[in-house]
C-alpha cells in the first residue's frame, strides 16, 4: 500500500507540502520527514508556518532558527528548523559579508525594514534555507512546510523576485551609476534615455529622500554581493523545478478545504509542477469499531421507548453520509489536477493531538487508497 | 461611540488563521449591512476566487455591483501603484510611462513594501470616496491574509518608524496610522473556529494585538467563532445512547465521535469567552455551508452576526 509513498520518499530531493489552513499540513509535512529518515535517509525538515507548531509534532521544546537534530530510529538522521525571518536575514548577511560590509548592512535602516517582518520576507529566507541546508550537506532529502494556500506558492516566486531586485539595470538605475566595473554592462544609456533620470527623481518624491538615500545604501553594499545573491537565486529556482523535487498537496475532508486544494493544485499545474503526491488527511478513522456506517443495521430491534434516541441517530448517520459523498464528489475533482501517476492516499483521523513521534510514526503506517475510500462511501445515501 | 458597536465602523478588517471563513463572514457582514440600508464595500486584497465564486460575478480593481446591494472589489498591483506614482507626478500619461517602465517593475514588484503601501493607499482612498455629500462606501469590509501576513501588513508603519521621518512616504504613513488606530473609524474583526488549534492562535494574536500600545494599536472589534456544530443528536441526552444494544454499534461510536467534538468544540468558546476581552459571537454550523455555499446561508449568517452584535 505504501510502495509508491516509499518509492518517492528514497528519491526525491525536495519534498514542497502545500495545502489549505487547518488541514495538518505541518504535522504531515514531519510524518513525512520522520518516515524517510526512518528509512535511512538524510533528511532536513523546514517550516516557514508562523504559526509554530511543528515543535509539538517532533517533541523539541526550544526548536529555533537553528536546524536542530532529532533522535530517530535506524541509520538516517533527521534534522529539524523552524524558520525565524530576522535571525535568518542576519545569518544570510554572515555567510555573504564580512567586516565592514557586513556592518554596514546590518546597520542599513531599509535592510532593517526588509528583514523585519515584510509578507514576502519568508519566502525569501525559505529560499535561503533551501540553499544553505543544500551547501552544507546534511540532508539528502529536504521536506519544506509553506504557509496556508495564500501565501504557499510566494516560495516559487522568491528566488526570481530576489535575482530582480538585484537585477544589474535595476541597480544601476537606482544607484544612478553610469560606469562601474562591477556593474559592467551596455544598457545603461538606452536606459536613461528611457526615463531613468526621471524615474530616479520621482522615486525619491514618492518616497522622501532620507528612505531613498537609505536604500541607495542598501543597494549600493548588495550590489557588491550581487553575483553570489544571484547565483543562489539560481540555484533555488533551478532546484525547485527539477523533477526530483515533488509537490505533495495536502487536504481535509471539508468540501472548501477540498476546493482550495484542487484551486492550488491547478495553479500547480500551470506553473508546470502538478503535485506529484496527495494526501487526504483525517480521511478516516483507523480502529475497526469505528468504521463509519454508510446504512441502519439490517437486522435492529428499537427498543420501545428509545424510538426518539434511534431516530436522532439515523438522522446523525445519513448526515455523516452526505458528508462524505460530498467529499468524495470533491476528491473526484481534485484528482485531475495531479501528476499522472501520483501517489494518492487517505489518512486516518489521528485520535488527539500529534504530540509524539510515536503519533507521527503511525499518520504514515496504514493509509488507505482513495479508491478505497469511495468504495466505502454509498452511491446514494439511504 | 462605537465602543459597544463593532460594526457601526466604517472600515472594519477580518483577520484569522486560513480556513476559518474570513471570506464567507466579510460577505456575510456584507449581505447585513445592505439588508440595514447602507453600501458596503467588499475590499479583496488580491485573492478574489471566493467572493467571486459566492457572488457569481467576476469583479475587479474598482468596486463592482455584485448583487444584493453589495459592492467587491480586488486591489490590483499594478493599478494601485499607478494610482501612488500619479499622486506625486501629477500627470498620468507620465505615470503610466513610469510604472510600464521593464526596470522599475521589476524593482517594484521585489521591493520590500512597495505592495503594502500602496494597498494601503488603495484603501485611504476607498474611505475617502464620497457620494452627494455622504461617504461612497459604508462600511469598507476588508478581507486580510491570514494572521501572520495581516500582522505584518498592520506592522508597517512600525517598520518604517525612524526610517522615513519627513517627506511624502512619511505623510502617508502617518495617515494609514491615524485611520488605523482610530476606534471611531476602523475595527478589527478575529474569526476563529472552536477548534484546539484555531483557538490557540487567537488567543495568541489577541494577547499580541492588545499589547500594542498608543499609535500601534488597532482598535479590535468583535470576535466572531464560526462553525460551531450543533448537539449531535438534538434534544437527544448522550446518556441515552447506553440503553441500545450492540446492534447500535457502529452508530453509537459514530455519535460518540460527535460528541467528542461537540464537546471539545464548547470548550473552545468557553475558553475564548473567559480570555478574549471582546463581544463575542457564536456562529451556528449550517449544514448547507458544508456542501455548497449559498448566499442565502450567508445572508443568514450575516443578520445572526448584526443581531448579536446591535
Amino acid at each position: 500500500m505504501t510502495d509508491g509513498l516509499d518509492a518517492l520518499l528514497d528519491g526525491a530531493s525536495l519534498l514542497v507540502t502545500v495545502g489549505p489552513g487547518g488541514v495538518g499540513k505541518t504535522t504531515t509535512a514531519a510524518a513525512l520527514a520522520l518516515r524517510a529518515a526512518e528509512r535511512g535517509r538524510r533528511v532536513a525538515v523546514l517550516t516557514i508556518d508562523p504559526a509554530k507548531r511543528l515543535a509539538d509534532a517532533l517533541g523539541l521544546d526550544g526548536l529555533d532558527d537553528a536546524l536542530r537534530p532529532v533522535e530517530v530510529r535506524g541509520e538516517g538522521t533527521l534534522r529539524a528548523a523552524m524558520l525565524d525571518t530576522k535571525a535568518s536575514y542576519d545569518a544570510l548577511i554572515d555567510r555573504v559579508a564580512t567586516g565592514p560590509a557586513r556592518d554596514h548592512i546590518l546597520q542599513n535602516r531599509v535592510y532593517g525594514a526588509f528583514s523585519k517582518t515584510l509578507a514576502r520576507s519568508h519566502a525569501y529566507v525559505a529560499a535561503e534555507r533551501l540553499y544553505d541546508v543544500r551547501q552544507r550537506d546534511v540532508a539528502d532529502l529536504i521536506v519544506l512546510d509553506t504557509p496556508p494556500t495564500r501565501s504557499a506558492l510566494d516560495i516559487l516566486e522568491a528566488p526570481s523576485r530576489l535575482a530582480q531586485l538585484l537585477d544589474e539595470r535595476v541597480l544601476r538605475l537606482l544607484l544612478g551609476r553610469g560606469t562601474s566595473r562591477s556593474l559592467a554592462g551596455a544598457s545603461f544609456e538606452a536606459l536613461a534615455q528611457a526615463g531613468g533620470a526621471a524615474a530616479l527623481r520621482v522615486l525619491g518624491r514618492i518616497a522622501g529622500e532620507d528612505v531613498t538615500a537609505e536604500r541607495r545604501g542598501f543597494l549600493e553594499v548588495l550590489s557588491h554581493l550581487r553575483d553570489g545573491f544571484r547565483e543562489r537565486a539560481e540555484a533555488v529556482r533551478a532546484w525547485l523545478a527539477d523533477p526530483a523535487t515533488v509537490y505533495a498537496l495536502v487536504a481535509s475532508p471539508a468540501p472548501t478545504s477540498l476546493d482550495d486544494a484542487k484551486a492550488l493544485g491547478d495553479t500547480l499545474a500551470e506553473r508546470h509542477r502538478p503535485p506529484g503526491l496527495f494526501l487526504f488527511n483525517r480521511a478516516f478513522v483507523p480502529e475497526p469499531g469505528g468504521t463509519a456506517p454508510v446504512a441502519p443495521p439490517t437486522s435492529r430491534v428499537v427498543p420501545a421507548g428509545l424510538e426518539n434516541v434511534v431516530a436522532a441517530l439515523d438522522a446523525l448517520r445519513r448526515r455523516h453520509v452526505a458528508d462524505r459523498l460530498a467529499a468524495h464528489e470533491a476528491l473526484e475533482g481534485l484528482r485531475g489536477t495531479l501528476a499522472p501517476d501520483a501517489p494518492a492516499y487517505a489518512l486516518p483521523e489521528a485520535p488527539g493531538d500529534l504530540r509524539t513521534l510515536d503519533a507521527l510514526r503511525t499518520l504514515l503506517e496504514s493509509p488507505a487508497s482513495l479508491d478505497a475510500l469511495a468504495a466505502k462511501a454509498p452511491s446514494s445515501a439511504p | 461611540m462605537t465602543a459597544d458597536r463593532p460594526l457601526a465602523a466604517r472600515v472594519q478588517l477580518f483577520t484569522g488563521k486560513g480556513g476559518v471563513g474570513k471570506t464567507t463572514l466579510v460577505a456575510a457582514t456584507a449581505l447585513a449591512a445592505a439588508e440595514a440600508g447602507t453600501r458596503p464595500l467588499i475590499v479583496e486584497l488580491g485573492h478574489r476566487a471566493s467572493v467571486q465564486s459566492l457572488f457569481g460575478v467576476p469583479i475587479g480593481h474598482g468596486p463592482t455591483d455584485v448583487g444584493a446591494g453589495v459592492h467587491a472589489c480586488n486591489v490590483d498591483f499594478d493599478e494601485a501603484l499607478l494610482a501612488y506614482v500619479v499622486d506625486h507626478v501629477r500627470f498620468r500619461p507620465l505615470a503610466r510611462r513610469l510604472t510600464e517602465l521593464p526596470t522599475l517593475q521589476r524593482f517594484f514588484r521585489a521591493a520590500p513594501a512597495v505592495s503594502e503601501v500602496v494597498t494601503l493607499r488603495y484603501l485611504e482612498d476607498l474611505a475617502a470616496e464620497t457620494h452627494r455629500g455622504l461617504p461612497r462606501w459604508d462600511p469598507l469590509l476588508v478581507d486580510l491574509d491570514a494572521t501572520g501576513h495581516a500582522l505584518m501588513f498592520l506592522a508597517l508603519p512600525e517598520v518604517f518608524e525612524g526610517l522615513a521621518e519627513q517627506g511624502p512616504l512619511r505623510d502617508a504613513l502617518d495617515r494609514f496610522t491615524a485611520l488605523l488606530s482610530d476606534a471611531e473609524r476602523t475595527r478589527l474583526h478575529l474569526v476563529t473556529l472552536p477548534a484546539p488549534l484555531p483557538t490557540q492562535e487567537t488567543l495568541e494574536l489577541h494577547a499580541a494585538l492588545a499589547a500594542r500600545k498608543g499609535h500601534t494599536s488597532v482598535p479590535l472589534g468583535a470576535l466572531l467563532v464560526n462553525r460551531m456544530p450543533m448537539p449531535p443528536l438534538g434534544d437527544v441526552p448522550r446518556e441515552s445512547l447506553e440503553a441500545l444494544g450492540p446492534d447500535f454499534r457502529a452508530d453509537v461510536a459514530l455519535a460518540d465521535r460527535a460528541f467528542a467534538r461537540f464537546d471539545e468544540a464548547r470548550a473552545c468558546v468557553a475558553r475564548l469567552r473567559e480570555e478574549v476581552s471582546l463581544p463575542a459571537v457564536v456562529l451556528p454550523e449550517h449544514r448547507a455551508l458544508r456542501h455548497a455555499l449559498t448566499l442565502e446561508h450567508v445572508a443568514g449568517l450575516g443578520r445572526t452576526l448584526r443581531e448579536a452584535l446591535a
